[in-house]
């Protein structure tokens, strides 16, 4: 205790240097925790995006079935057997069917390529849940109240509720037919595949456009609990129907976990550099601290303490340092990713500047928390004081007794 | 047996063209209750002498004995120990750690002699009373004067019962009258406990109270003057 207050007591000599040094062991915590926070954020927000919007946990649909963009072939569609949807249900697991496929929807003038999906309005959001949902005017549910279009078709066909559009297909068969259907509402979804492009549309009316009667090209299929997707699809692949395959939602966000590992790789890039900048301010602290006190050196050596004591004393200093900036950092790190975690980051503006149908991510940001982080963050920034620190300890301790004392 | 004991001591620094002597053969005895001035002109030895007596450096050849332990065959850690137990030290420039209180200078003493007794803190008071600061026990050096600040390192150095003092130039820095205060105590610490005290000093005023005066030059005793000045009635 009494070396430890002596450590406290040198910290606060020059504190404005020891201030400065703390701050980049604050500012290297606070963005491991920080970065971690937004990156983890972001990728539960893409996966929940996929999940809640398009792919639920797990798909089945035909084997050949194209994995990205706007291809949405309707030619393999299907007829699940009831008994073993009814199979599905015993397991715990809801399902829904859906169909995508590319229609051009037409308003007076307008004309553009939009996605398709034939909804089943019973099952679908048993699914696909809607409490983030805005819709202006009605989620229809038969023929005749027509469809539901997201707000980036409504804008660019500047259609409103009530309004008709006409939806032009390939059937199943591969003829072309056209319907002219009221629009029931406007949706927002927070993901911009349903939102800039997304055309829904009821089972009903959708079996009239395609001539597709009972046959689906997905099966959607949420779990109980969505990390078990990889033992709940072995179990089930001997029972996977003739021509279809499983997609789970792992496999469909694979692409965007790839790019997340990069994000993830440049940031621990990130915090090297800064951790790296932190160590040098530390060692920098620490060595000044030596030299200034070369006589006291000399004097503790003169009293009896033992070069292995002088290089405690400094690292000491170091690690109380490092206590301090950790505990700072992970704190103020902490605070702001519970508060954005909590409140989330709204890119409804930023989604809207994008303009992309194909980037699947929801409209609210919430960061992600995370024990582990906070305190795995805290360590480290703490284990890189004391590693910063042991250099200038081992320069003051090989000082020359003899002659330090005379400093 | 006698305290320190000094038998050809030579200390070199440098190799070859470049080496320098700073003692050439030096052998000395320092009995227990010595109160011994090492006197000598500046570069003639004294601080290095003082150097292998305290353990804070070791000699180039011969040997130097603290109470009978050969010191130049003890590595570092074992030198630190004995200059933590055996030895206080008291110096010109005082030498207080300044972010202390001088009570904590005086129990730093004892923290690095090992001692973990719940008095450690009293034995500390005690020592500071024993030179008259027991009103200081909380002011850090910087709230001193120079006279309390070199009492405060009286204390230090007395207070882990040393066999040895060994103190440099400690009135250098004091002036004429605080520094005559100074060497009473260390002459009464002498006279009524029997602590050794070994003196590197121009001044006068400490070869006046020395019993023994140990004169140097280029590395070599030159004088040796048991009684020494104090001794014939200065």
């Amino acid at each position: 205790m009494f070396f430890a207050r002596l450590a406290l007591l040198n910290l606060s000599r020059n504190l404005r240097r020891t201030l400065l040094s703390l701050a980049s062991i604050i500012a290297g915590v606070a963005v491991i925790i920080i970065g971690k926070g937004f990156i983890g954020g972001l990728e539960e927000n893409l996966i929940r995006a996929e999940v809640d919007t398009l792919s639920g946990h797990v798909q089945v649909r035909p084997a050949d079935y194209p994995n990205e963009g706007l291809a949405h072939p309707i030619d393999h569609l299907w007829t699940p057997e009831p008994s073993w949807l009814a199979g599905l249900e015993a397991e715990g697991a809801t399902w829904t069917a859906r169909t995508l496929f590319v229609p051009t929807a037409v308003h007076l003038a307008d004309a553009m390529r939009v996605r398709g999906i034939v909804f089943d309005p019973a099952t679908d959001a048993r699914v696909f849940p809607r409490d983030g949902w805005k819709v202006d005017g009605a989620i229809p549910s038969t023929t005749e109240e027509g469809v539901l279009i997201g707000k980036g078709v409504a804008r660019l066909l500047k259609v409103a509720p009530g309004e008709r559009i006409v939806l032009q297909a390939r059937t199943a068969a591969g003829a072309i037919n056209a319907l002219e259907v009221p629009v029931a509402g406007v949706v927002s979804v927070g993901a911009p595949a349903i939102d800039q492009l997304g055309v829904l549309v009821p089972r009903a009316l959708g079996e009239s456009l395609l001539q597709s009667q009972g046959a689906t090209s997905h099966i959607l299929i949420r779990l109980p609990d969505r990390d078990a997707v990889l033992a709940w699809t072995e179990a089930q692949r001997a029972e996977t129907p003739p021509g279809t395959a499983f997609r789970t939602w792992i496999d469909q966000t694979a692409g965007m976990m790839r790019i997340q590992k990069i994000r993830q790789t440049a940031l621990d890039f990130l915090v090297l550099a800064l951790m790296g900048m932190s160590a040098s301010g530390i060692a920098n602290t620490v060595l000044m601290a030596a030299y200034e006190r070369i006589r006291e050196i000399g004097t503790l050596q003169a009293l009896g303490m033992t070069r292995a004591g002088v290089v405690r004393l400094f690292v000491l200093e170091g690690a109380m340092m490092g206590l301090v900036g950790a505990l700072t950092g992970a704190a103020a790190g902490a605070g702001l990713v519970a508060w954005y975690a909590t409140h989330g980051i709204d890119l409804t503006g930023f989604i809207e500047r994008a303009g992309s149908g194909n980037l699947q991510i929801s409209a609210m940001l919430y960061t992600r928390s995370s024990a582990t982080v906070v305190v795995g963050a805290a360590a480290f920034g703490w284990l890189v004081a004391v590693a910063a620190s042991i250099y200038p300890a081992m320069v003051a301790s090989r000082m020359v007794p003899a002659e330090a004392v005379r400093a | 047996m006698a305290l320190v004991v000094i038998d050809g001591a030579v200390k070199s620094y440098g190799q070859g063209a470049s080496e320098v002597q700073a003692l050439r053969g030096v052998s000395l005895t320092i009995e227990p209750g010595e109160f011994t001035v090492i006197s000598g002109p500046s570069g003639s030895g004294k601080s290095t002498l003082l150097n292998l007596i305290g353990c804070l450096d070791t000699p180039t050849r011969g040997r130097v004995l603290l109470e009978g332990q050969d010191l130049s065959q003890l590595a570092g850690p074992k030198l630190a120990q004995v200059r933590a137990r055996r030895i206080g030290f008291i110096f010109q420039s005082f030498n207080l750690i300044p972010v202390l209180t001088a009570c904590e200078n005086v129990e730093l003493a004892l923290q690095l002699a090992g001692d973990v007794g719940a008095d450690r803190r009293a034995r500390a008071e005690t020592a500071l009373a024993n030179v008259g600061l027991g009103d200081y026990l909380h002011r850090r050096p910087n709230q001193l004067s120079g006279g309390q600040q070199q009492r405060v390192a009286v204390a230090r150095a007395l207070v882990k019962q040393p066999a040895l003092i060994i103190a440099d130039e400690p009135t250098a820095n004091l002036d004429s009258k605080i520094g005559t205060q100074i060497l009473e105590l260390m002459r009464e610490m002498n006279e009524k406990r029997g602590v050794t005290f070994l003196f590197s000093t121009h001044d006068p005023k400490v070869m006046e109270r020395a019993k023994r005066i140990v004169t140097l030059t280029d590395g070599q005793i030159t004088s040796d003057e048991s009684g020494g000045r104090a001794g014939a009635g200065h």
